[in-house]
């Protein structure tokens, strides 16, 4: 066995790991900011998750001989008030981005609290519709627009309540000052999240309630 | 978008035409399900044709001004782009299902139950039109 001495020291010149990774002098990546294009691929994701679920609802309701009038099993007005808080919350949110792109904290804060609370709302009050709706017996297995119901309305209602946390922890971050004003993009990439649940709610609403 | 002058747009329009369209949504389904005034004698691909409208009308607001995409680069319209298309393929596939559903033996929308019969998945009690009787029952008269 050869010993110690035989092992020739460290050369940087020789033994130096070569540069895996070119390194260029410009930007490589998408002409975007890395996370709009993350959540906006995302989003994409999300719509076709929608959409799945609402093929599905065409189907099963084209396919039916009868199909009951919502109206007569779903509260339709007190859904339509809950729908005109998202938009609200929806416009608190925008309020929010601005107000972080502009730099002025407190404000944020205050805009981003609203967006939480009337978030909150929406999610309370579709507690309570489900709540009252269990009361009375009417159970995803009971028929077919139960099932379709509860998978479109719960699978949306899921999406806001992570929406919700989401809003929370840039509040929080907010009212601990780390989202200055170059960072204004983390409060922007949640309100889109936030306006697609809105928009998707839109949607919802009209198929499931009013048609 | 311009990030030093804040968002580019007065929110507050759209706030009030989301406002107003969804009061019209909701008003528009009303006095269709209860045969109000001049919707009387409305076919129903009408009432359905205006809700959606309202609704993609609603939407767009929502994508083109709160999600900034009338802001945005072509590269962004490039990643979402693509999905409507999809959304159009997803809803083409499933129309065989929903066009033929009375042609098949085991149609969309229907139970078999624990006799083997045919139910309505609605009426669980009620035999399917069309398709027999359930649990043996006598064919109701008339039907």
């Amino acid at each position: 066995m050869s010993s110690n001495a035989a092992i020739a020291p460290f050369d940087p010149a020789v033994d130096a790991p070569k540069p895996h990774h070119p390194v260029y002098d410009y930007d490589s990546g998408p002409p975007v900011n890395r996370g709009k294009f993350a959540i906006w691929l995302f989003l994409a994701t999300e719509i076709m998750f929608f959409t799945g679920l609402i093929g599905a609802y065409i189907v099963l309701r084209m396919g039916a001989d009868t199909w009951p009038d919502p109206e007569n099993r779903l509260a339709v007005l007190i859904t339509a008030i809950n729908t005109f808080i998202l938009i609200c919350s929806s416009a608190t949110m925008v309020k929010a981005v601005e107000q972080a792109m502009l730099g002025h904290n407190s404000e944020l804060v205050k805009w981003l609290a609203a967006t939480v609370v009337i978030g909150a709302v929406f999610v309370g009050v579709q507690v309570y519709e489900y709540a009252e709706l269990i009361k009375a017996g009417n159970l995803p297995n009971v028929d077919i627009f139960w099932s379709t119901f509860y998978a479109m309305t719960g699978f949306h209602g899921i999406h806001v309540t992570a929406g919700v946390i989401w809003n929370l922890c840039i509040l929080i971050a907010a009212m601990r000052r780390k989202i200055p004003q170059e960072k204004y993009m983390k409060v922007e990439l949640a309100g889109l999240y936030w306006h697609f649940v809105d928009l998707v709610w839109v949607l919802l609403f009209t198929i499931v309630y009013l048609m | 978008m311009s990030h030093d002058k804040g968002i580019g747009y007065s929110i507050w329009n759209i706030f009030v035409a989301l406002f107003v369209l969804t009061g019209v949504e909701v008003f528009w389904g009303y006095a269709f399900h209860h045969n109000t005034g001049f919707m009387f004698h409305m076919p129903v691909v009408f009432f359905w044709g205006g809700l959606l409208l309202m609704a993609l009308v609603k939407g767009l607001l929502i994508f083109m001004y709160f999600m900034h995409m009338r802001f945005e680069r072509w590269i962004v319209w490039g990643l979402i782009l693509p999905t409507p298309l999809l959304v159009l393929i997803v809803l083409a596939a499933n129309m065989p299902d929903t066009s033929f559903n009375d042609q098949r033996d085991h149609p969309i929308g229907y139970l078999i139950d624990e006799t083997g019969e045919v139910v309505n998945a609605l009426d669980p009690q009620h035999p399917a039109k069309g398709r027999g009787t359930p649990h043996g029952a006598a064919p109701a008269e008339g039907h």
